[in-house]
């Protein structure tokens, strides 16, 4: 190819075009609006988050109130963190950067007010039904389908300013930055779609279309990519802008950071995989996860070097200004996860720490390290510039900053040892070749005293926070607040484009730029996903594996409602140490009328999958009640409710109608029967409680829960 | 019909192989591009946090 000269440079196009100075205001209110929102939300999600910590220490904060027990605000607490404070943080940063680099105020201010109000909406309405049992289920996707389609269109929202800003701006060229967090907008609104496709059964109740091994393919791709893309990549957009503004240098290099953007996006889209390692997923999707993610810690790593060096020679400067410190160890923290990410999905290291806690100290090193002190050093450079003012106390700073730091370390170190703990315990054999924890309650006591010192660790962190918030509230007093900031720049009108280079044309077009990056992100997500839902071979089906009755299939809601997945696998791995404690390791099979799959992801009671049977019906009872009274020592909640509320069959028959459009195959005769049918089997449950001298009607929701842990699994015993 | 297909691919190495390819070439892409980069340019990119672009 012949070379052309290329009029790339603007002192080349200054000469041909006309220049004009253009004075416009920067808007900080939604900037400010959408910061107090997130200092707000972190208080709440990081006060939730340690009581659910303290409530594994003691049982008894679980209060006995549905509202208040851990299956029920443990996702409170993911939901509030992700979606509320970081949330609302990445939309503080981008809204402030994105201006700046666009050197334009934000698209629309009425679309910026919308995007405010209705994020805030969203998370009333998730703090409201969460708590009440309005589920999905399904991890970090949990609210329901209204709540969906309103995050999806406030998302368009936010998309539309985004893009919009990026269409209008000053500049000619498009800085890193925006390409994040327009990569951010597309893939989040694609992951967000695909993985709330459900099937309405009422207002607030509904199906996931997807079932078992298809709907953990497509909510796993679902939810590591949202940490991809909503915790990652607005986050290296967001360093890519206030790293160096906080250091006043530029970026070490720009072309790493074009290098590992795409290279980034391309691959966090195959890696989800590797949350299913072992299970019953076939075994290519598999390896292509673990093989994509082993790869990802180079541009996972590529973003921190960029980072990191372009300190180079400027560590004085970190040890005296305390944002960049918090910057430092976001950016190491970054690292430590990207490296443990790549080593957790290798296989033998994610037999010994998937469903531990393992994998709960590697998210809280990226979530309270990388995101909590990224947002804690914008909040503290950002806070005196919107106010027009100097920090309040460098030194209570200086004080914030060292006890988070302790705290990450109290968090993550023994949450990394009860994990490695737990998972070696459950492995155990002795020499006799029985297992040696057999009673599996034993391996969650012994680590109880390692949970007692990870709510330390986050007191530590939390009480770190109230110090930012008391002196990020003594700067707004003693600043103004500048709502509209003025500046100007320099405009060029009639940009030609002719002579350039196609990926000039290319990287001027925030729509291609947009498209690209959609492309990108599909590849991988087509090439694991598609053949996975359309080959119905990759599914063996097992011919006594038959649909729930109408009483186990409101069991399972029950089960849905009150969160038990956020204790309990349904997931028997191929071990001996699991087949020996659990029985039959898991079949694909068996879940294809899972709508949604309940597999779980994290161990605090054991697994569930083969429950039906194990015990007789009087001990669910007494456990469910009171888990100590069948279990001494127990850290499950009690589910006294349950024995006193009646069951709501209004709605079964319209579950069977929907779960049948989805697949199962409930005949009409048997959907028009199936009160009869349930009141059949809660009569059989109830008498044989009776026999046990227990007293309890056949209509309440014990009996229904009971119906549902005693079916777990029995199908394939039947063969 | 599809189960024939599958048959061939069982293991699926081929998906593995093939999409390490896709990357490979995705990445040869963007490599060879930034080769190509200006430099000057990349320094007016460089600074465009820093308003240093700017004469105002
Ligand atoms: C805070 C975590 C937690 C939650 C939430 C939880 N459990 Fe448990 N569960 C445990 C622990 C720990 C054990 C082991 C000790 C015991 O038997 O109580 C257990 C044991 C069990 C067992 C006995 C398993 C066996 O094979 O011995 C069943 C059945 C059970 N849980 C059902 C449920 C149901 C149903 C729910 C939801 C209504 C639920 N659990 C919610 C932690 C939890």
């Amino acid at each position: 190819m012949e070379q052309t000269t290329v009029l790339t440079a603007p002192m080349a196009a200054k000469e041909m075009i006309e220049k004009r100075v253009e004075q416009f205001e920067y808007d900080n209110t939604s900037v400010r609006n959408f910061g107090l929102a997130t200092l707000i939300f972190g208080l709440v999600g990081m006060l939730v988050g340690l009581t659910v910590a303290l409530q594994l220490v003691f049982p008894v904060l679980n209060f006995d109130l549905p509202y208040t027990t851990f299956g029920r605000i443990r996702p409170l607490h993911t939901n509030a963190i992700i979606f509320a404070f970081v949330g609302n943080g990445i939309f503080a940063g981008i809204y402030y950067s994105l201006q700046r680099v666009c050197r334009t105020r934000m698209y629309s201010d009425n679309l910026s007010k919308i995007h405010f109000w209705g994020w805030q909406l969203i998370i009333l309405s998730a703090a409201i039904t969460l708590p009440l049992g309005i589920t999905t289920s399904k991890e970090y996707a949990e609210l329901e389908w209204p709540i969906d389609i309103a995050i999806a269109l406030i998302w368009v929202v936010f998309g539309i300013n985004l893009i919009g800003t990026i269409i209008k701006r000053r500049e000619k060229h498009i800085y890193v930055a925006a390409w994040f967090y327009i990569a951010t907008f597309v893939t989040v609104a694609i992951l967000h779609i695909f993985n709330s496709f459900a099937f309405p059964v009422s207002f607030l109740k509904s199906y996931s279309v997807y079932a078992g091994v298809q709907d953990a393919l497509v909510q796993w791709w679902y939810g590591h990519n949202a940490v991809a893309f909503f915790l990652t990549t607005p986050f290296l957009g967001m360093m890519y802008y206030f790293l160096p503004k906080m250091a006043n240098r530029p970026i070490y290099s720009y072309k790493l950071s074009i290098l590992h953007f795409w290279t980034l996006i391309f691959l966090y889209i195959w890696a989800g995989p590797h949350h299913l390692l072992y299970s019953s997923l076939p075994d290519w999707v598999q390896s292509l996860g673990v093989v994509f993610s082993v790869m990802l810690i180079a541009p996972s790593w590529g973003g921190m070097i960029n980072g990191l060096l372009t300190l180079r020679g400027a560590w004085d400067k970190v040890s005296e200004d305390v944002t960049l410190k918090f910057m430092v160890v976001s950016l190491t923290a970054y690292g430590m996860a990207t490296f443990e990410g790549p080593l957790l999905s290798l296989k033998s290291i994610n037999a010994i720490a998937h469903f531990t806690d393992w994998v709960v100290a590697h998210v809280h090193v990226g979530a309270l390290g990388f995101n909590g002190f990224m947002l804690f050093a914008i909040a503290y450079w950002l806070v005196p510039r919107l106010y027009n003012t100097n920090l309040y106390s460098k030194s209570l700073a200086s004080v914030h900053f060292w006890l988070g730091t302790l705290g990450i370390l109290f968090y993550a170190i023994p949450m990394y040892w009860a994990g490695f703990m737990q998972g070696l315990m459950w492995q155990e054999f002795t020499p006799e070749g029985v297992l040696r924890y057999p009673n599996f309650l034993e391996t969650v006591t012994r680590v109880i005293p390692l949970y007692a010192a990870r709510s330390v660790g986050g007191t530590f962190y939390l009480a770190g926070f109230l110090v930012m918030l008391y002196n990020l509230a003594k700067t707004a007093q003693k600043g103004s607040f500048l709502a509209n900031e003025k500046t100007e720049a320099t405009v060029y009108t009639k940009i030609d484009h002719k002579g350039e280079y196609w990926h000039k044309v290319f990287e001027n077009r925030p729509i291609l730029l947009m498209i690209s990056s959609l492309i990108v992100v599909s590849i991988g997500g087509l090439v694991q996903i598609i053949p996975t839902l359309l080959i119905k071979s990759n599914i063996p089906t097992i011919a006594s594996v038959q649909p729930y009755t109408p009483l186990e299939l409101e069991g399972r809601d029950l089960y849905i409602k009150e969160g038990c997945n956020n204790c309990h696998s349904q997931m028997i791995r191929p071990f001996r140490s699991e087949t020996e404690r659990y029985g039959t390791y898991s079949k694909s099979g068996e879940y294809i009328y899972d709508h949604p799959f309940l597999w779980g992801s994290k161990r605090t009671g054991p697994d569930l999958m083969r429950q039906g049977g194990k015990y007789p019906h009087a001990w669910h009872y007494f456990h469910l009640r009171e888990s100590t009274s069948m279990s001494p020592g127990s850290i499950m909640p009690n589910y006294a409710w349950l024995l006193e509320n009646e069951l709501d069959i209004s709605n079964t028959q319209a579950k069977m109608k929907v779960m049948k459009s989805l697949g199962v195959p409930y005949s009409d005769t048997r959907i028009n029967n199936a009160r009869n049918e349930l009141k059949e089997q809660a009569d059989a449950i109830t008498a044989n409680l009776k026999a046990e001298k227990i007293e309890v009607k056949p209509d309440r929701e014990i009996i229904a829960l009971i119906a549902y842990l005693q079916r777990l699994g029995t199908d394939v015993k039947k063969e | 019909m599809f189960k024939q297909h599958l048959a061939g691919v069982t293991g699926f190495d081929a998906y593995l192989i093939l999409s390490l390819l896709i990357f490979l070439l995705f990445f040869i892409g963007i490599a060879v591009r930034l080769f190509f980069f200006d430099k000057k340019e990349i320094e007016y990119l460089k600074n465009i946090p820093l308003d240093k672009n700017f004469d105002n």
